[in-house]
Formats: C-alpha cells, sequence, structure tokens
C-alpha cells in the first residue's frame, strides 16, 4: 500500500509541492496503478527475466568522432535564465 | 582489554576515458576548453534528443575488463541514476545498474614482496557530470560548465579484500598502471581523470560480518588515499574503544588538515531511483569483437618486466623499473634491438642512471632523444670512439639542440683513444715517471693498478679508451 508519506517522499525527490488533498489523490491513484499490476501475481513469473526495454534490438553505436556544434552560443543568451560571460549562472550550491 | 581489529578496504574507482567525442553525443572531451564550448544538444540534455552510445567507449571498457580478468556480458543495459544538482542538465546521470559490461574480475598486488589476489566486482560505464565553479565572477552565484558531462567514465568496484592503507594505494597503483597501458586513461589524479572512493570499516579480528562503513571521498593522490585511510581507521577504533559506533557515512578528506570531515548525510541520499533507460536499447557485445579486442591488448607492465629479465637478461629492478612507463620501456626495448655488442645491462643502466632523469627534468626536450638517436650514439660507443660517460654527455645536448650526434662530438672535442701506440707511448711514460709505485705494484701491492690507469687517463684529458688503457696496462705490469 502506497501511503500518502510515500507520495510526499517521492514529490520531494521530484522537486514537486503538493497539497495534503492533492497527496491523498495520488496516494489513491497510485494503489490502484499498483492494483493492475497486481494481476501479474497471479502468473508464475519466476522463470521471466525482468523485461528492460520493449524491442529487443541491439542499441546503436556511433564511431567515435567528434562534430562540432555552436548551440551553446544563442541557448546561453536566448535560452538560460541566467548567464555570465560563458557559464551558466544558477543560485549559490555551496 | 584491548580488542584488536582488522581493517576492511574496497575501493571504487572512477577512470575518465581518452575519447575523442563523449559517451553519448559527438561533443569533444578535449580538457581545458572555454566554459561550455565542448557541448551540443545531447550534452546540454535539450528536449527531444536521444542519446547514441560511442563505439570507442565500449572497446576501451572492454579491454579494461580483459585486462582485469573481468567476464564480458554478451548483454548490458544503461539506468537512470535521478538526482537533482546544477551540473547534471538532464536530472539524471547515464551509468549501469543491474547488468554491467564487465563482471567477476581480479588483479594481483604486491606489498613487501607478497603477492595478493584483489577481487574486481564489476566495471561500468556512465557519463561523468559537469563542472561547478563556486569562486567565479559574480559571489552570490555558482557558474556551470558543461564541458565534462557526457564525458566518458568507467567504474571499476573492488570487492572489500583489502586490509590496509598500503594494499589499497597498491592496488589502485596497479589498477592506474593497467589503464595507463591499456591507452584508455591518462591516469591523473590531480587533475582528477582517475578518481578514488575508499569504503572502510573495522572489525575485531576473527569475526566475519563487516563492521559500518564510512566512504571516503576527495583524495586527488597516492599520498592522500593511504593517509585518509590510515586516519579513518584509527577515528572508527577510537569511537569503538569509547563505546560508540560508527554511523555510515560520506566523509571528504581535508589535505590541508589531514582529517576528513562528514558531508552532513544529504536526506534521502542514495535513493537515486534507478530504472532502465528506455533512450538507450541493451548494449550487445559479440563474442568475435571480444575476441578480436583480446588479440589487440597490448602486452602489460608486469608481463614485459618478466619478458625483459628473460629476454635480456637484466635484473628484476631494473625491468620494473624500466616497464614503469610504457613508452620507456618500448624505447629502451627499441635502442636494445639496435645495438650489436653492447650489454642490455649497460644499456638499462644508461636509462635508469640518466634517461629517466632527463625525462623527469625536461620532459619538453626529452622528446628529441629517439631510441634512433640512442642507437647512434651507443654505436660509437661499441666502436670505441666514444665512451658510456661522453654518450650521457652527447645525450643531453640532443635533448638541448637540434644539432647533430656528429657536430655535437666534434664541438666537445670527444674522441676516444684507442691506437695502441699512442696509448702504449703515454703508458711508458706514466711508469718511467713513477718509479717506486711501479716498485711497490711489482712487490705485491695490486691495489696501484688504479692508479696507473687514472694517471693515463689523466695524461691523455680523459679521452683513453679504457679497456685498451687496461689491456695494456696489464700485459706491461706482467713483464
Amino acid at each position: 500500500m502506497i501511503q500518502k508519506d510515500t507520495v510526499a517522499t517521492i514529490a520531494k525527490l521530484a522537486r514537486l509541492e503538493f497539497t495534503e488533498p492533492e497527496l491523498m489523490t495520488f496516494a489513491d491513484q497510485m494503489n490502484q496503478i499498483l492494483g493492475f499490476m497486481e494481476q501479474l501475481d497471479g502468473l508464475d513469473t519466476s522463470k521471466i527475466e525482468a523485461t528492460s526495454h520493449a524491442v529487443d534490438i541491439p542499441g546503436p553505436m556511433r564511431e567515435d568522432r567528434v562534430v562540432e556544434s555552436n548551440v551553446i552560443e544563442s541557448l546561453l543568451k536566448e535560452n538560460a535564465p541566467d548567464h555570465e560571460d560563458n557559464f551558466f549562472r544558477v543560485p549559490k550550491v555551496l | 582489554m584491548s580488542i584488536s581489529y582488522e581493517t576492511v578496504i574496497g575501493l571504487e574507482v572512477h577512470a575518465q576515458l581518452k575519447t575523442e567525442s563523449k559517451i553519448f553525443s559527438a561533443a569533444s572531451t578535449q580538457f581545458g576548453a572555454p566554459p561550455n564550448t565542448n557541448t551540443d544538444p545531447v550534452t546540454l540534455g535539450l528536449p527531444g534528443v536521444l542519446p547514441v552510445l560511442n563505439m570507442g567507449v565500449v572497446e576501451m571498457a572492454i579491454k579494461a575488463g580483459l585486462a582485469t580478468h573481468c567476464e564480458i556480458a554478451p548483454r548490458s543495459i544503461f539506468a537512470r541514476k535521478n538526482y537533482f544538482y546544477p551540473d547534471l542538465p538532464k536530472g539524471y546521470q547515464i551509468s549501469q545498474f543491474e547488468l554491467p559490461i564487465c563482471q567477476r574480475g581480479w588483479i594481483n598486488i604486491k606489498v613487501d614482496g607478497q603477492e595478493k589476489k584483489i577481487g574486481i566486482t564489476r566495471i561500468h560505464l556512465e557519463e561523468d557530470a559537469g563542472k561547478l565553479l563556486h569562486d567565479f565572477g559574480d559571489s552570490d552565484f555558482s557558474h556551470v560548465d558543461l564541458n565534462r558531462a557526457g564525458v566518458p567514465l568507467i567504474e571499476t568496484v573492488s570487492e572489500p579484500d583489502m586490509r590496509s592503507a598500503a594494499e589499497a594505494s597498491a592496488y589502485l597503483k596497479h589498477l592506474r598502471d593497467i589503464f595507463v597501458y591499456l591507452g584508455i586513461c591518462d591516469g591523473n589524479m590531480e587533475e582528477g581523470s582517475f578518481r578514488c572512493d575508499a569504503n572502510v570499516s573495522i572489525r575485531p579480528v576473527g569475526q566475519k560480518e563487516f563492521g559500518t562503513r564510512a566512504e571516503l571521498k576527495n583524495m586527488n593522490s597516492f599520498r592522500n588515499v593511504e593517509r585518509a585511510i590510515e586516519y579513518e581507521v584509527k577515528r572508527q577504533e577510537a569511537l569503538l574503544a569509547d563505546g560508540k559506533v560508527v554511523v555510515q557515512e560520506t566523509r571528504l578528506w581535508n589535505a590541508d588538515k589531514g582529517v576528513s570531515e562528514s558531508m552532513r548525510s544529504k536526506e534521502e541520499a542514495n535513493d537515486y531511483r534507478y530504472f532502465p533507460d528506455p533512450d538507450l536499447l541493451p548494449l550487445i557485445v559479440d563474442a568475435k569483437w571480444v575476441e578480436r579486442l583480446k588479440n589487440s591488448q597490448p602486452e602489460l607492465a608486469h608481463e614485459k618486466s618478466l619478458r625483459f629479465q628473460k629476454d635480456y637478461n637484466i635484473p628484476e629492478y631494473d625491468a620494473e623499473v624500466l616497464t614503469a612507463d610504457r613508452s620507456i620501456a618500448e624505447h629502451w626495448e627499441k635502442s636494445v634491438q639496435g645495438l650489436k655488442s653492447l650489454e642490455a645491462k649497460k644499456v638499462s643502466n644508461l636509462y635508469m642512471t640518466h634517461l629517466l632523469k632527463l625525462q623527469k627534468e625536461t620532459p619538453e626536450t626529452f622528446e628529441r632523444i629517439t631510441s634512433e638517436k640512442v642507437i647512434e650514439i651507443l654505436h660509437l660507443v661499441e666502436s670505441g670512439k666514444i665512451s658510456l660517460n661522453m654518450a650521457k654527455e652527447v645525450l643531453d645536448e640532443v635533448a638541448g639542440s637540434d644539432k647533430a650526434v656528429a657536430d655535437i662530438i666534434a664541438a666537445k672535442g670527444f674522441v676516444q683513444i684507442s691506437d695502441t701506440a699512442t696509448l702504449e707511448q703515454t703508458i711508458d711514460k706514466v711508469l718511467a715517471d713513477n718509479p717506486d709505485n711501479l716498485a711497490a705494484y711489482k712487490g705485491g701491492k695490486e691495489k696501484l693498478f688504479g692508479f696507473f690507469v687514472g694517471q693515463t687517463m689523466k695524461a691523455l684529458g680523459g679521452k683513453a679508451n679504457p679497456q685498451v688503457v687496461n689491456d695494456i696496462l696489464k700485459k706491461k705490469l706482467k713483464s
């Protein structure tokens, strides 16, 4: 059973803030989702490996080669909330 | 009553791989580039991008695994390690969790002449995070440089098999030597391309269960790893002696103060909620690929040292000094192979007493001393034209200038006198000038032989071929 506290912990890790009623709602919804999953308990899965990916094909790879990208110039100026010289600037974290 | 404790140490080593591009994108990994210039949409974690694995990274990880006797997983997967910090643009680090690329290996270390096998639990692939600067520009802010974000790392996790700081240090050095020899990591601890965290605990001798461990971080040299572990063992012993308990925590080593400080257990620390990264399909490594890499593995330091002792008949000590650095080992072997009659031991002496010093003191000019130059100069020693001591001076000049060997020798007036007639004449004069010593020698004071050699050398300005002088003197003194 997912308790309100569990939802609060997950929310904190995700840097999300919720009201008490919201926490209750999410706890209920999560329990419903887990309820669906519990149907699997009726099956013998002891010999089945955990599925990590829905398609079973090898991941593609690339050669170790550098390709220049100039995205940073416009990104710093136009997208970053704050920057100084070539750095992103963030609230002091030390 | 005092209990004696046993120390238990396991190490986690992060090694930056020497690829051109990042682990999941084509951005450059070059060190020292202006802030944020080695970035691209993948590195920056922009929406809609997909990571594509760098094949070079996989090859290097397999090489590391093969050299440390690991099993190479035919199928491994990437996982997301979730946490928020400004040096991590995506909010998660791509790593490997359940199925790493290498597992169950070992390496042998040597401490005080004793060999010991240290188990390697796993080697997994992951991306590095960016860098935060706290003392740049406006001091009310932190500044983020993402050049390092996405640089490929391998994390090597050892079994808790080490029992002292010295063993931990030996393991770390050996692991670094292997990676450097393989050419997959530059092994620089100060610059952070080779980093080590240590898990340290103590337990009463004879007890099976491990004690509570502390994780030590921020040790940027071999010396500091040893110091930090020694400090930690004393700290834990003192706690237990006081009837207190060791708490599981991360501690930062402060090299200036010589102490470690608790890193205030971050709330919900270690709750990284790992899960398979849906953006990356399983990494499949076929046996042929592993076989091909196995066949192209370079000879490692230890094997090379054994072979040098056997093939060139040099002492173990020499072989170990020469093979500590792969470039020196190859340099030396190439030189020895180019020579005709000079014994390998003499060439080994030249390297150990002279060339290694030059390499260390003036690395920028050492490059001028190629094996070809060494061979050219030592051929002159073999033919008796110059002495080994003269050869050293010529080597210094080669490092210091672009002059040709012949010009250096001419300018220094280095000509070894091997001409028998000249030498006989000089020796006759030396003997005639020192009748008392000659009589003493003949009377049994054989130590005076050295005196006659010295006088002859002096008379010829040190240029006489010592071997020929010895031969002539022996003959003359017998008569």
